[in-house]
């Protein structure tokens, strides 16, 4: 992959490269997306999930079973998808976050960000019952998932970034621990108030799951994740510019008080609205866009889509080992991602203060 | 180029900045001086338009700076901070790049990359090519970032005019690298009638070079003027509390200073100014 990089002292356009690696993710995300669809208790060969896809366009019949047919449009492909999409925006969100905290530590989940997430989604289930519930219907969840997450960014961003868009570190892990434990006691108090029926959906938040996916979830998803790329537009250069330092930013042109705005509603959507499709999934926002930079390097404008596509590549394996390793039950979610991305996230921390030592 | 005219900035109670009035013009070479805490970080901050008087005008170009559009003055004005670390594993060239966003906003053409190498050039810091930034020492680190400047005023001349700011770059510098930091100013300053203010702790490279020398003080301007009109050995000893002798060359408007140690009355002459 490597050999990809352009020769030094060679003058290339670095955004076909860039465009380049991206093309590669996105194709290891269709083969990672096929390669889970096509294990299960209905096994599905690559060749029957292209015959199905191809059967759907051309509306020919292409001598696949009902069964398959069935198990693929309504179990594997939404699932695939929405475990994609969530583990996307949890990647892209790490991603606007380590950028602008100017922290490779920063995560949607260390912030608190999945945390309000899952407040407000627990919040409507345990309260919002009645008119409100019936009015917006299946949305209810994602938009009180959307305020919960919107709430405890911009509560994190006040406490950990001067008004002159300066961040200190230890301010934001700081305030990261504060929200997330104001969060959990609103989870908490409600947990106490909840009836049996509602406890036991409130595990799912906590744990995370993809067992629940259907196509409402996946629209749901996909409409939260594009408006936080379209938000996001533009922003992997100010990112860049910004980890010179806030006020090197400003003088290279960068507008901080916008930057500050879209990333805040962006997270919000991709890592708070997110949380009410699929619960609390840990270690994927902050592993994703650690494994670009280290594969690619720090630029931003590569790392925030890099984040996506890798983010939605390791959920959709997560999610394949999380429903296979204790079949026929399934093991949740949020505690794969948690077994397999702590021991990264110590692993950083390790590396972070060896080369601090280094430079002293 | 610059118009500062009694600026003041307090932030809460303490008076940072207090009614300071100076300009910079095309094709001078400011140096700004003084002990620490005078207030000449907040002064080039001001001066730069990151931050804003609460009383007095601050104009660029005839513009007072808080109407300047963000984008429009990056065209204009550099400013290389206090802060040298840069987050992530950039490479050198990609912090260079980093100072043509006001033209490409993050489009690089090739001439970008061009102006990029040639101002690791200019800066001393070509063979730093090729490194990542985090691995640099400090004084590698503040030539990659004046190559970062240089690359943001590179078009700037007589009719797109240049303002560079620069605050103590040459800090972590050795002696030849400050001397070709100064005199790749002061070529800016002649042939594309670059102005800038600079920040320096070193007395003898601001007499050396610079056209005008603003002393610091207390958030107050207490000297400004040539090399020649502002180093007196009263006011070293006022200022800077130390004992000095000022020898001024035949045929030469820069004046030496030969720095002897602390001045014993210092104290007293502080209190009593």
């Amino acid at each position: 992959m490597t050999s990809a990089l352009p020769a030094r002292g060679k003058i290339r356009k670095r955004a076909s490269h860039r465009a380049r690696i991206l093309l590669l993710m996105g194709g290891s995300a269709l083969v990672a997306m096929v390669f889970a669809m096509s294990i299960g208790a209905v096994s599905l060969s690559a060749s029957s999930i292209l015959a199905l896809l191809g059967e759907k366009l051309s509306g020919a019949s292409a001598g696949v079973s009902a069964t398959e047919r069935l198990v693929f449009w309504e179990i594997r492909l939404p699932r695939a998808l929405l475990a994609f999409l969530v583990g996307g925006g949890l990647g892209m969100a790490g991603a606007a976050m380590q950028g602008w905290f100017r922290n490779p530590l920063a995560d949607p989940g260390l912030l608190g960000i999945s945390a309000g997430g899952a407040l407000g989604a627990i919040a409507a289930i345990v309260l919002a019952q009645g008119t409100l519930s019936s009015l917006l219907g299946l949305w209810l969840l994602p938009i009180c998932a959307f305020a919960g997450g919107l709430a405890a960014v911009l509560l994190v961003m006040r406490l950990a970034t001067s008004r002159s868009g300066k961040t200190d570190p230890s301010t934001m892990l700081l305030a990261g621990i504060a929200v997330n434990a104001i969060l959990g006691a609103g989870t908490g108090l409600l947990t106490y108030f909840a009836d049996d029926q509602q406890l036991r959906s409130l595990t799912f938040w906590t744990m995370g799951s993809l067992s629940g996916a259907a196509w409402h979830g996946v629209w749901v998803a996909a409409a939260a994740i594009a408006l936080a790329t379209i938000l996001l537009r533009g922003s992997g250069q100010a990112l860049n510019l910004l980890s010179l330092g806030a006020e090197e930013a400003v003088c290279l042109g960068c507008n901080i008080d916008g930057l500050r705005n879209r990333i805040v509603a962006a997270t919000a959507l991709a890592a708070g609205a997110t949380v009410a499709l699929a619960g609390m999934i840990g270690f994927i926002g902050l592993v994703a866009p650690h494994l670009v930079r280290m594969a690619f390097g720090a630029d931003h404008r590569l790392v925030l889509p890099g984040g996506f596509l890798l983010g939605g590549s390791l959920l959709v394996i997560a999610d394949l080992i999380a429903r296979t390793v204790v079949t026929p039950a399934e093991a949740p979610l949020g505690v794969i991602t948690a077994l397999l991305g702590a021991p990264f996230f110590l692993y950083l921390l390790t590396r972070q203060r060896r080369a601090q030592e280094a430079l002293c | 180029m610059l118009e500062l005219r009694k600026v003041s900035w307090a932030v809460r109670s303490a008076l940072l900045v207090d009614e300071v009035t100076l300009s910079c013009t095309s094709g001078t070479l400011t140096a700004v001086i003084g002990p620490n805490g005078a207030g000449k970080s907040s002064l080039i901050k001001l001066a730069a338009g990151i931050r804003f008087p609460n009383s007095g005008d601050a104009e660029f170009l005839r513009r007072p700076l808080r109407e300047w559009k963000n984008r429009d003055l990056a065209k204009h004005r550099a400013y290389l901070g206090q802060e040298r670390h840069a987050m992530f594993q950039f490479s050198t060239e990609e912090v260079v790049l980093f100072g043509r966003n006001p033209f490409n906003q993050g489009h690089e053409s090739v001439r970008d990359r061009e102006i990029a190498n040639e101002a690791l050039e200019e800066a001393g810091a070509g063979s730093l090519r090729g490194r990542l930034y985090e691995t640099l020492s400090g004084g590698e680190k503040q030539r990659v970032q004046f190559a970062r400047c240089l690359a943001q005023i590179w078009n700037c001349d007589m009719e797109s005019p240049g303002f560079l700011l620069l605050d103590e770059p040459s800090s972590n510098l050795d002696l030849a690298h400050q001397h070709h930091l100064l005199e790749t100013l002061r070529r800016r300053c002649d042939q594309h009638g670059l102005a800038v203010m600079i920040i320096l702790h070193d007395l003898q490279l601001a007499a050396t070079y610079a056209d005008q020398i603003a002393v610091m003080q207390c958030g107050r301007l207490v000297r400004n003027g040539t090399p020649t009109e502002v180093f007196e050995e009263d006011m070293l000893r006022d200022v800077f509390e130390v004992d000095a002798t000022v020898i001024h060359p035949p045929n030469d408007p820069r004046p030496r200073l030969v720095i002897r140690g602390r001045a014993s009355v210092a104290l007293n002459a502080a209190v009593s100014d």
